[in-house]
């Protein structure tokens, strides 16, 4: 397997890796740097459990080669600060069964907050869109998310 | 009555850990799902031992050390286990009481306890729940649990422990790793019954490849090469035999005309003569577990013999079983521990995927073996969920009632966890075996509540009701269990063949539910729900705007649940907003209770609306979400959730008790929309677009 070498820039930390050239992000992310909070669902972009940000956009990790995403700005599930709101409207509104597809969720619900702070039930919706829960707590993460910009 | 759990473990000292200083870890064979079980046993042990929720540790399914209490399914974790916990520490509490008293000369009743410190005149300060543990350990039997306040003094729900750390993205069974861990990824056969030749394989390809029968593996140092191995790999293995799938294998009509054995429930209603028969059949489809998590286990060997998993599997103690005959050892040389996974619905691929990376692991002694399926695979190998085809008859009488009620249920088994049958119960040991036949299909006994005939007798004043399941064994099909087993088609079909009674004899749905139901809580959860709901303001049927209404108790025993839909279809169903009112007795953990139940009405929900098994174009079973669509974040309903405060002492459950009425609910509001009725699921737009033409 042919190797390359990359800089990738995750979590405002630049981080040089060496990959197999088909290597995606999600790979990289879990199995070579231990980031193991985005997460492995479908491997086909439909399930969002593997959704980062890169240069601020949701972005599914499981379908991008690595290659293709080095010196852009990824954001991952371990960027999130304890004492970020959206974390604290979560664990208020026990906004989980599993907990499974959360951090994916968190990632699309940050790029939602940063736009809208305040978004209505239909944009929550329209953002979750790519990510599917299977335990049912959609109800929980929607209001969760609309309460996380109301201090 | 006293918990199946305390039968297991009839000590405190199976429970209890009270060996550290200001620690209390709690013992439980009952494991996390997503369901939040450990956050309500936590709460249950500060609670009643009077501690700091934060001095509590749980430690969950380990075979060899938490009490074996059976599977975590049934809706039966919080009736049994937390029961059994509370009854354990309250005995302890009083035995620590009664030590003291007599140590100290003074009356039991003037000892307080607060922060795990015994007080009171005459007592020195060293007194703790640690001390006395010292003094008097905990190997006494926990007392049947006896006067309990008659409920629903109910303390906060403690919040989920596990949520901080899930959120941040940890404490998943994939995150888990260890030093010199090998990878492995299982190739599974097509169909089952396919046997596998490798002829074809060079020297090379047979490196890093465990075959055993038609059991095959790819392994590797790190999951990528391990993957990609296998993919390449995958696309060259040629395999032959087997049961091929047709789709109509998969349709619920088809059932009814395979062979089958039939489990008579009640007795055949005696003739009755001039009175109108009135007979509906309703289906539904095979549906998947679709878990957002692929299955994964470790695996360990030791010494030749010694067998270590880490699994998240319902039942560790049965897993642990399964796997010592798989292996023929000793059930004591092999350990299970439990380890949280994505959400469980029920019989998953978790002991399969256990059974593989134990396969693998023999042969690399001494180190860990990770697997974990692909989403392929976690969709086409797990077991399926029968479909099932419904015939329900009723005698009516002049007045518009029922007199006689028949339910005959054609249904593949609900039943194939390890336990069930002495052996052939995991995928691997399936593939591995010359014969790789399936164990023979059971129903579930009465006493767990039935499988295919859970609530196939409905709750209404009927003078005479019977059911009859006919257990078929679809070929080439594994089914087993799913979240509420029979109760799902059987609650779809009684409660939408009573809004079509109730339409005959021209009565609201409601008020003619009401006229044939005369346990109290039943109606009560009725009526709540349709007030809540304004159900007296409905429309009049057939404007494409819908509310339906339906009621079950689970297993005819457990919780009572009443629930209302409104829909808006069109060309499709739009599921705008469900209305519950739910009695599950006394209530441990209110947050919890309520997530299982919110949880329960959008897994039904996508069941009612969205999910079929259906072949792909390729002809296989669902590889990817494309092919077994479910409800998603647009999809999903309003859900208002009203919980009954009664005075029952007995927790009644929740992980199960919301799928039956959410479907059928959707089911009559659907009808009511439409003004025609759709009786097999899913109510798709092919399912809308066909009834309407016919109409």
């Amino acid at each position: 397997m042919t190797k390359i070498d990359l800089s990738l820039r995750i979590n405002g930390r630049d981080i040089d890796v060496s990959v197999p050239e088909d290597a995606t992000l999600l790979e990289v992310l879990r199995e070579e740097l231990h980031l193991n909070g985005s997460r492995f669902g479908c491997g086909q972009e439909k399930c969002g459990a593997c959704m980062v940000l890169v240069d601020g956009a949701p972005t599914f990790s499981c379908g991008r080669e690595a290659a293709t995403v080095a010196n852009r700005d990824i954001e991952t599930i371990e960027s999130l600060e304890r004492n970020d709101p959206l974390f604290a409207s979560l664990i208020e509104h026990q906004a989980a069964q599993c907990a499974f597809c959360l951090p994916g969720i968190v990632m699309s619900a940050k790029a939602l907050l940063r736009r809208n702070p305040h978004p209505e039930r239909a944009e929550v919706l329209s953002a979750l869109e790519p990510h599917l829960c299977r335990c049912g707590a959609h109800q929980r993460i929607v209001t969760a998310i609309m309460s996380a910009g109301t201090p | 009555m006293k918990s199946p759990s305390l039968a297991a473990a009839p000590l405190v000292a199976d429970w209890l850990d009270l060996t550290e200083p200001d620690k209390v870890i709690v013992r439980t064979g009952k494991v996390e799902l997503g369901q939040g079980i450990l956050t309500a046993l936590a709460q249950v042990a500060s609670t009643s031992l009077g501690v700091d929720p934060a001095c509590v540790t749980v430690v969950s399914g380990v075979t060899g050390v938490t009490p074996n209490e059976g599977y975590t399914a049934g809706s039966l974790s919080v009736p049994h286990s937390a029961t059994a916990l509370e009854a354990a520490c309250d005995t302890c509490v009083s035995r620590f009481r009664e030590h003291i008293a007599k140590r100290h000369g003074v009356n039991p009743g003037e000892i307080d306890l607060a922060a795990g410190r015994f007080t009171g005149p005459g007592i020195p300060d060293a007194a703790t729940l640690w001390s006395v543990a010292a003094d008097i350990g905990l190997d006494f039997e926990v007392a049947d649990n006896a006067a309990k306040p008659p409920q629903n003094s109910q303390p906060p729900s403690l919040p989920r422990t596990d949520l901080p750390q899930k959120i941040a993205g940890g404490g998943m069974i994939q995150d888990i790793a260890v030093e010199n861990m090998l990878h492995a990824r299982v190739l599974h056969p097509p169909c089952l019954g396919a046997r596998v030749d490798t002829s074809s394989l060079s020297e090379k390809d047979r490196s890093d490849i465990v075959v055993e029968g038609s059991f095959v593996a790819v392994v590797g140092d790190d999951l990528l090469s391990a993957t990609r191995k296998a993919e390449r790999l995958a696309a060259r293995l040629e395999w032959t035999g087997g049961t091929e799938i047709t789709q109509s294998m998969l349709n619920a009509e088809t059932l009814r005309d395979l062979p089958h054995k039939v489990i008579e429930h009640g007795e055949e209603p005696p003739e009755a003569q001039g009175l109108e028969e009135v007979v509906a059949v309703y289906r539904r489809p095979y549906l998947m577990h679709a878990s957002i998590g692929c299955v994964t286990a470790l695996a360990r060997w030791n010494n030749g013999d010694e067998l270590h998993v880490i699994s998240q599997s319902q039942g560790p103690y049965q897993l642990r079983d399964a796997l010592a005959v798989l292996f023929g050892l000793n059930p004591a040389s092999v350990s299970v521990t439990h380890a949280p996974g994505a959400g469980c619905y029920g019989h998953n691929g978790a002991d399969d995927v256990a059974a593989d990376a134990a396969l693998v692991a023999r042969h690399f002694p001494g180190r860990t073996v990770r697997v974990s399926w692909s989403r392929g695979e976690e969709f086409a190998s797990s077991p399926l969920a029968s479909a099932a085809d419904a015939i329900i008859s009723a005698k009516v009488g002049a007045d518009g009632r029922p007199v006689s009620m028949t339910l005959d249920i054609a249904s593949a088994t609900h039943a194939r966890r390890p336990g069930t049958a002495p052996a052939g119960t995991l995928l691997g040991e399936l593939h591995r075996s010359e014969a790789q036949s399936l164990p023979e299909p059971i129903e579930v006994p009465e006493m767990h509540g039935w499988g295919g005939l859970r609530n196939a007798i409905s709750p209404y004043a009927i003078a005479s009701q019977n059911a009859r399941l006919r257990l078929v064994d679809p070929p080439g099909l594994r089914t087993s269990a799913m979240r509420g087993l029979g109760t799902h088609i059987n609650v779809l079909t009684i409660e939408s063949f009573i809004d079509e009674l109730a339409s005959r004899a021209g009565a609201d749905p409601l008020d003619y539910r009401l006229s044939i139901l005369e346990d109290a809580r039943a109606r009560d959860v009725l009526v709540r729900v349709a007030e809540t709901a304004a159900w007296a303001e409905r429309p009049e049927a057939g404007t494409g705007d819908g509310w339906g209404i339906a009621y079950s108790r689970y297993k005819n025993r457990a919780a009572y649940v009443a629930m209302v839909a409104h829909v808006t279809v069109e060309e499709t169903v739009r599921l705008n907003k469900v209305w519950c009112c739910a009695d599950s007795g006394r209530i441990i953990n209110m947050d919890g209770l309520r997530n299982q139940i919110e949880g329960g009405i959008i897994q039904s929900a996508s069941w009612a609306l969205f999910e079929e098994v259906r072949l792909t174009d390729e002809g296989t079973l669902p590889q990817h979400w494309d092919d077994y669509p479910i409800m998603r974040f647009p999809d999903i309903p309003e859900i208002h959730l009203d919980i009954v405060d009664t005075p029952d002492p007995v927790p009644l459950g929740a992980g199960e008790v919301s799928v039956g009425p959410t479907t059928a609910a959707i089911s009559n509001a659907v009808a009511h929309a439409l003004g025609v009725r759709l009786r097999t699921l899913p109510f798709s737009r092919e399912k809308i677009m066909t009834a309407l033409l016919e109409a």
